[in-house]
């Protein structure tokens, strides 16, 4: 290592703000220089000579700052349990479940507004429940040609099949169209 | 026990009611704040009305201290800034200043009387050259020697890079040096 460059480091070298490495590279520097030796010294001295005279302030400040330290301190501890007296004074059962109801509806909507694919799924559980309609229709139709079938009013039976019939088709035709565009929007 | 505990963790403990920790904090930073403080006005009552209201100015805003930084250079920020407003208002940076604003502490030494007159001559002519110093330089010998922030610290609290506050540092050092020419040797 060069004098210059030890010289340039020699006050982190003082201050101990060196790296292990560095530190070893100065201190073997130091050692074999006169001239760097006698510089680092000087400047240890210099340091150590402006370092001994440490000052206090006066006692009645130390207790002024500490006494505010404290005001501020028992300050902040009420504030702290006002705000848990309120908050707890605040919330009672009947206003705990309204901010409850709120929270779901705000939740639910915030919910779909950022997922609009839910809607889809909402609309396809709808369906879910027309088709349980839809078999129980089926059901009944079955159940009315069977009875018709043993009766002669059989034309009566393929009227009111038709009529269930068209709005079953034209629901399936809806409900074929939805299913091809959910495919292509996934 | 509280000797040891960090800063940071003094802080929580004084956040959440434990104002003992306050003062353990009050305590570690004390001297090394005041005496940086009064180095810097060269008057006690300048230097105590400053370091007052350093700490109240810390204490009101400690809710927002960020852990991130060294409590040090945030005490010291806060210092320096007071400080530097009152120098601005005040103006008064008086160069004749009294050597007995300098002596409060010299004058406190043990031993043989005629070297104690000796060490305290060099000590006041140690203290003279630091007040004469640059004031960019002064200010960073006094974080550097009373305040004992680390250099990185010091840049942290001036605003600047590590290089320049070093700079400052190494030609304050040399200055002081040849101002005493021999007399460090004789120390």
């Amino acid at each position: 290592m060069k004098c210059r460059t030890v010289r340039k480091h020699v006050l982190l070298f003082i201050s101990g703000e060196i790296n292990k490495k560095n530190h070893r590279r100065i201190m073997n520097h130091i050692e074999s220089c006169g001239e760097c030796r006698e510089y680092y010294k000087e400047t240890q001295i210099a340091i150590d000579l402006l370092k001994d005279d440490m000052l206090q302030p006066s006692s009645h400040i130390r207790e002024r700052i500490l006494d505010t330290a404290k005001q501020r301190c028992v300050t902040q501890s009420n504030n702290n349990e006002g705000v848990i007296h309120t908050l707890l004074n605040r919330f009672t059962v009947q206003s705990v479940l309204a901010y409850s109801g709120i929270a779901v509806i705000l939740l639910m909507a915030a919910v779909y507004i950022s997922n609009p694919g839910l809607l889809h799924l909402h609309n396809s559980y709808e369906e879910l429940v027309w088709e349980d309609n839809f078999m129980q229709d089926i059901n009944e139709i079955d159940r009315d040609v069977d009875r018709f079938g043993k009766s002669d009013n059989v034309l009566a039976a393929l009227s009111a099949y038709d009529e269930k019939s068209a709005v079953f088709t034209k629901k399936f035709v809806s409900i074929r169209k939805r299913i091809v565009e959910l495919s292509i929007s996934n | 026990m509280r000797g040891n505990m960090t800063d940071s963790k003094l802080i929580q403990l004084y956040l959440s009611g434990d104002d003992t920790a306050f003062e353990t904090l009050y305590q570690r930073y004390e001297r090394k704040l005041f005496s940086y403080i009064f180095r810097m006005l060269r008057n006690r009552d300048d230097a105590e009305e400053v370091f007052q209201k350093t700490w109240i100015k810390m204490i009101e805003k400690i809710g927002a201290y960020s852990e991130q930084g060294k409590f040090s250079s945030w005490l010291f920020n806060i210092a320096h800034n007071c400080t530097i407003d009152l120098i601005r208002k005040n103006k008064k940076i008086n160069c004749n200043s009294s050597l007995d604003e300098l002596e409060y502490k010299l004058g406190d030494v043990n031993g043989n009387p005629e070297t104690a007159v000796l060490i305290k001559e060099k000590k006041q002519r140690l203290a003279m050259a630091v007040q004469n110093l640059p004031d960019e330089q002064k200010e960073v010998v006094l974080m550097r020697i009373y305040g004992e922030l680390a250099f990185k610290e010091i840049a942290e609290v001036l605003d600047t890079s590590v290089n320049t506050v070093l700079g400052r540092m190494h030609y304050a050092v040399k200055r002081i040096k040849k101002e005493f020419g021999g007399i460090l040797n004789e120390v």
